[in-house]
């Protein structure tokens, strides 16, 4: 069927809870009650990387944004928009992810908001899946080569090189092996992973299967938050289609390599995002972190080699295959290629998924991304990393977020979740809350970390209280040290980043609550 | 391979971790939640070492050596963390030292000693909770619960009770049984093995002390105690005597000057149980009853099958255990003896074990009228007692049992060990079978620290021509007996006679046993009750003459109507969650 | 009985098994007798399906209201002023047995915070005049806003 209009709704979790759902069945009914059903079409489509726009869609060819849509805009847009030919000027805007969102950049998200992610037959026809059938063809050794080439590094947080890592197990003798997707995205105000997987699952299928085929893993898991309800349909959906095309399976493209992928869904532990306690959690046990040695790539999952990465990390993988090693290496800086994904909120005007190069500068993202700070609104800081994060002070504005930059500052890119803080935040009751994270999400199995968070939290609530003096300021210092030199995992070892941070940029805000009696509000 | 530990060559194996390596080349590392018997979880993080090119400082209890690996075990930055790592460690337990068992014992309590740690001025943060003292053998208290994860190793991996659990996460987890039920509503077996490796005594034995006492002082009483074969083991190791040796006659002498009216000896009811379990043995292979047959002296054991394995019940003897058998005829035989009111009796008996708490209080143990056996120490709590009544028990002048039932034979020291029971069983089953004694009495192939052992026996049937084999079988530790079991319930294994003990190394690994045992003090006990053995006058329980007397002069004979009303018993079937009969 | 059947009685299946038992119960929580159908399932020890379902913040092992209510107390909405809506809210629903109210941990959905969980409903941009309304319709048993 011809259309000569197509609506494309953004259908994630953001405008689901705007009920996205409920309009978008107005629309239908509205347009069908115009006899315009035959001419206007609707599509579903993921995220576009906007979250604070409500209900919002793109009309094509006119290249308008609809944003902030209720049920009760629906009759009113019908009858001018698509009956009368006026676009109704208070509800749209001239759709220009190019600037806002760096859409031109997009490897990750390239289809996101574009295609219906419910679709297989719209993955291929964006050329999805070549690059899974010339990864079969070139072997694995090439493939694996072009990884490295591509210096591709794992964008969970550590940074640590995907190529190198998929070489570890792919050199392990034993036969059977795994591949997992960290789908686990807890870091607080992250959710970079659930909007790729939500807009684009079968670029995830698709690099998770050219992993699986350098590593010689036969079996994969997606193990995904209980809470991404969507994404969890989206994925089994995907997976399904897959399978049918023959995409997944047994002798996929005639290749001789067997793939099968299974969904898992975890149960609301923000620990299980640390690989180790991932594969407990898979096995059916407790998320409680592994001694490393042994690392996963030796032996993980079931005491078999594992590769362990990262949703972001494994949907570049497609397009490194497709444009090759060197292409990729070329876009950021010379140690951190590539884009990253990262969300934007806080006190700015477009809060927000974006993807850009890295080592693009924290001032960027903000002004020109972030389209600024929301009138009247000073920054007074970032909290890039989210509550494993560090502050980030006006002075550090210019900083390039790269793995090198950032821990020369000590910081780490980790989730990719910046936090915009204006003037006006009381620093104080950001602090507490992510104490109060770590002691809500602390497993509970290494000592420094189990009491730590207590002794951290206890602390700051004196603080907050006025009855503390400058002695407690140093314990939070000491505490969050000990843990950081003695817990068993990186959850453990990472409340003095915020801290530390805090300390050293923003330590005028505690000393005001020292030996006051002044409530925190 | 060869590593360097604080700048000097150490010799290490492979697949070694720091800690073993550096404990084996007598280098220490402090650690709390480490323990050498069990597989290591890195849960305190007190042993960090700092390790030559790597940033991060690794625990030394889970980190694998490597050639040339260079480590610091010690060093200003180290001890000041692992002081502060201690002092936080100290505000989420619940110090109360002086009424502590693990007073002068506890791990926690010398670390912060020799850390020389002073006392915080922060606050506590430990969580108040009830003590549960509602099971008759263990007590559980949260409070001073550390966390190291030991319990939950030795309930769940190496006895596979499933008892305890951690619950929840994060600073608000617990270890505890499902649904933070007390032990007595749980699948608890009484073991005990928790608190045997418990640093802190969140995990002790429920204290029988006090009723002991009160019967000591009431002239109207007789005390009557028994001690367990192994009790004697352990005692020499606690008084800094030569623990490779038994100290039989200072027991003994100990317990009349605690003021005991009567001693005699667990060993003699020993005895006496190999004579109605071997014939038990004897008469299901002759007429064909359940094979295999299983001991029954274990309580944790028995409550374990009742709960875990009840399709097994009728392959357990029908024997009660030696302390019970022993009350019984304390009330009954020894009471007619010396012409005393069984009520004026109190049975009091000394055990490695702190399930012998809840057999004793089992409601089928009172045949005679009255309960069998009316308290139960374990060996902790008789040196409890003998420091308390500032005793120099290493100087003692050996003590002699009272003969009715004190004297014993080699085969009835050996049931403290794995395998000694089966030993004795096979001494007196061969020689009522074959009518003559063994040749050689000891059977090697039972005996040592091995999880499972298997024996083959021939023996000739007296009066004809044939040769009978008997096959069977020795677990100890419950999760071995669990292994063994569901082996034999797939028909991978068949035999006529197993031996299970619920501890590991046997009642000279029991719960009860002094603090801190660890499996090479488990062989070392078992192997003097060998040696004791070796030395005894009488080797097989139907040699002992008081047995001989016990049976001419009141049993009549083994599987006798008498017999089965006072030393027989039945088992019932437990829930798996709430470890209760229905 | 739950309907266990689709998933292998496998260890590594737990979380799916205990999801089901959870969801199939109007209380939303898991009951003694739904771990122990999970344990014999998956012949797993009983206390380790405790252990494992206590873990995982998402089970509750105590009976529930008819409406549970998680209010996300991460640093983004804690900003956006969550804490003070779910101060707001333990007043509100104190006398409510049919509401159990829950503090809860980033939901990923920051670009609608403060954000507040009701049962699977997700409801963003809350404010303590919104959640009044919220209240409201719960107390007449209705999950809308």
């Amino acid at each position: 069927m011809f259309y000569r209009s197509h609506l494309l709704f953004v259908v994630d979790d953001h405008s689901l809870g705007k009920g996205v759902k409920k309009v978008i069945k107005a629309i239908r009914d509205e347009l069908a009650k115009n006899g315009l059903d035959n001419e206007v079409g609707v599509l579903e489509t993921g995220t576009l990387g906007y979250i604070s726009k409500g209900v919002h869609f793109i009309v094509y060819p006119d290249n308008l944004l609809y944003h902030d849509v209720t049920v009760e805009d629906v009759p009113f847009i019908v009858l001018e928009h698509f009956l009368k030919g006026r676009p109704v000027k208070k509800l749209c805007q001239e759709a220009k992810q190019e600037v806002d969102l760096a859409y031109s950049q997009r490897i990750v998200l390239k289809n996101s908001g574009k295609i219906d992610p419910e679709s297989i037959d719209e993955y291929i026809a964006v050329d999805g899946y070549q690059s899974l059938g010339k990864a079969l063809q070139m072997g694995k050794e090439a493939v694996l080569q072009e990884i490295k080439t591509s210096n591709l590094r794992g964008r969970g947080g550590a940074g640590f090189p995907t190529g190198v890592k998929l070489e570890m197990t792919a050199k392990q003798e034993e036969k059977q092996k795994y591949i997992v997707v960290n789908a686990d995205e807890g870091e607080a105000g992250t959710f970079k992973d659930r909007l790729i997987m939500e807009g684009d699952p079968h670029k995830l299928l698709e690099g998770m299967t050219i992993a699986a085929f350098v590593a010689g893993a036969d079996t994969g898991y997606i193990y995904i938050r209980g809470e991404y309800q969507l994404c969890i349909s989206r994925l089994e959906k995907a997976i399904k289609q897959a399978k049918e095309y023959g995409l997944l399976g047994k002798d996929i493209f005639g290749s001789g390599f067997d793939f099968e992928v299974m969904v898992k869904v975890g149960a609301g532990a923000y620990i299980c995002g640390e690989e180790t306690a991932l594969l407990n959690s898979l096995e059916g046990g407790r998320g409680n972190p592994r001694c490393k040695p042994p690392y996963p790539g030796v032996s993980g999952l079931w005491g078999k080699p594992t590769v362990v990465n990262n949703v972001e990390t494994l949907s570049n993988l497609p397009a490194i295959i497709e444009k090759g090693g060197e292409w990729f290496a070329s876009i950021g800086t010379p140690k951190s290629c590539g884009t990253k994904v990262y969300t934007i909120l806080g006190d700015v005007n477009n809060p927000g998924l974006i993807e850009v190069p890295m080592g693009t500068t924290l001032s960027e993202i903000i002004f020109k991304y972030g389209g600024g700070l929301k009138e009247g609104e000073q920054f007074k800081a970032a909290l890039v990393g989210g509550a494993a994060g560090m502050f980030l002070p006006k002075e550090l504005l210019q900083i390039k977020l790269d793995f090198e930059n950032l821990s020369k500052e000590s910081a780490v890119l980790g989730s990719g979740a910046i936090l915009i803080l204006s003037e006006r935040t009381n620093m104080l009751k950001v602090l507490r809350s992510i104490l109060n994270f770590f002691l809500h999400e602390s497993c509970g199995k290494c000592s420094p970390c189990r009491i730590g968070c207590k002794v951290l939290v206890n602390i700051v609530d004196k603080i907050v209280a006025g009855q503390a003096d400058a002695s407690d300021v140093q314990r939070l210092l000491s505490v969050s040290k000990v843990m950081q030199k003695t817990a068993f995992c990186a959850l453990g070892q990472s409340p003095i980043m915020p801290i530390a941070s805090m300390v050293k940029y923003f330590g005028d805000e505690i000393e005001k609550f020292i030996g006051e009696e002044r409530k925190c509000k | 391979m060869q590593i360097v530990v604080n700048g000097k060559k150490l010799e290490a194996k492979a697949g070694q971790t720091i800690m073993e390596a550096t404990r084996e080349g007598d280098i220490y590392i402090p650690s709390l939640c480490y323990h050498k018997d069990l597989t290591p979880t890195g849960n305190c993080g007190v042993c960090v070492v700092q390790i030559e090119g790597m940033a991060a400082l690794k625990r030394a209890c889970v980190t694998p050596v490597e050639e040339g690996m260079s480590i610091i075990t010690d060093s200003p930055d180290i001890r000041k963390l692992r002081k502060e790592l201690l002092s936080l460690i100290l505000l989420d337990h619940d110090v109360k030292c002086p009424t502590c068992d693990q007073n002068g014992k506890c791990e926690l309590q010398e670390l912060i000693n020799y850390m020389d740690i002073s006392e915080s001025e922060y606050e506590p943060i430990f969580t108040k909770a009830k003590v549960d003292n509602l099971s008759d053998s263990i007590v559980k208290d949260t409070t001073k619960c550390i966390h190291c994860g030991r319990c939950i190793t030795v309930c769940n991996d190496i006895q596979k009770v499933h008892a305890l659990c951690v619950e929840g996460r994060g600073f608000e987890s617990k270890i505890t049984t499902a649904f933070d039920s007390s032990l007595v509503d749980s699948p608890c077996v009484n073991c005990g093995q928790c608190t045997v490796y418990c640093p802190v005594g969140a995990l002790k034995e429920k204290t029988e002390i006090e009723e002991v006492q009160k019967a000591l002082f009431d002239p109207s009483k007789i005390v009557v105690v028994q001690e367990a074969p192994s009790v004697r083991t352990a005692l020499g190791e606690e008084f800094g005597m030569d623990a490779t040796k038994v100290t039989v006659g200072k027991m003994y002498a100990a317990l009349r000057k605690l003021g005991f009216d009567r001693v005699f000896d667990t060993n003699f009811a020993a005895d006496l149980t190999i004579m109605e379990e071997g014939s038990e043995l004897i008469q299901r292979i002759k007429e064909g009853g359940t094979l295999p047959l299983i001991t029954s002296c274990s309580p944790g054991w028995v409550k374990f099958v009742e709960t875990y394995f009840p399709d097994f019940l009728p392959n357990v003897s029908s024997c009660k255990s030696p302390q019970q058998m022993f009350g019984a005829m304390v009330k009954t035989y020894f009471a007619k003896q010396e012409g005393i009111d069984p009520k004026d009796i109190v049975s009091v008996s000394i055990m490695p074990c702190t399930a012998k708490k809840f057999e004793a209080k089992r409601p089928e143990m009172n045949s005679s009228g009255y309960q069998d056996v009316d308290c139960v120490l374990t060996v902790r709590e008789f040196i409890k007692m003998i420091k308390g009544a500032k005793i120099d028990f290493k100087n003692l002048p050996e003590g002699r049992a009272d003969q009715l039932m004190g004297q014993y034979s080699g085969a009835g020291t050996i049931f403290g060990a794995t395998g000694g029971v089966m030993e004795a069983a096979i001494r007196t089953a061969y020689a009522i079978l074959a009518g003559k004694e063994l040749d050689n009495l000891n059977v090697e192939a039972v005996r040592g620290m091995q999880g499972i052992k298997e024996a083959s026996l021939d023996i000739p049937l007296k009066d004809s021509s044939t040769v009978l084999k008997v096959n069977v079988a020795v677990a100890h530790g419950l999760g071995n007996a669990k292994r063994l079991l569901e082996d034999v319930r797939a028909g991978k294994r068949s035999y006529h006679f197993i031996e299970i003990m619920a501890c590991p190394g046997g009642c000279v690994g029991g719960g009860g046993q002094p603090y801190g045992s660890d499996i090479a003090d488990r062989a070392r006990r078992g192997e003097s009750l060998y040696k004791e053995d070796s030395k005894c006058e009488y080797r097989a329980s139907h040699t002992n003459p008081m047995i001989k007397k016990i049976y001419a002069e009141f049993l009549g004979e083994p599987l006798s109507h008498k017999s089965h009303q006072y030393l027989h018993t039945s088992y019932k079937p437990r829930n798996k969650v709430t470890g209760k009969q229905d | 009985m739950t309907n266990f059947e689709k998933y292998l009685p496998k260890p590594e299946n737990i979380l799916q098994l205990l999801h089901l038992a959870q969801d199939a119960n109007p209380l939303q929580y898991l009951s003694k007798d739904a771990l122990m159908e999970v344990a014999e399932f998956l012949k797993m020890p009983y206390n380790q399906v405790y252990s494992v379902a206590s873990f995982y913040s998402m089970f509750s092992l105590k009976l529930r209201g008819k409406f549970v209510i998680k209010v996300c107390l991460s640093p983004h909405c804690v900003v956006q002023g969550s804490d003070n809506l779910f101060d707001y809210l333990k007043k509100a629903t104190k006398k409510m047995d049919e509401v159990s109210l829950e503090a809860c941990q980033c939901l990923g959905v920051c670009g609608n915070a403060p954000v507040v969980l009701v049962n699977d409903k997700v409801y963003g941009n809350m404010t303590q005049e919104k959640l009044a309304g919220l209240v409201q319709n719960l107390k007449e048993g209705e999950n809308v806003l």
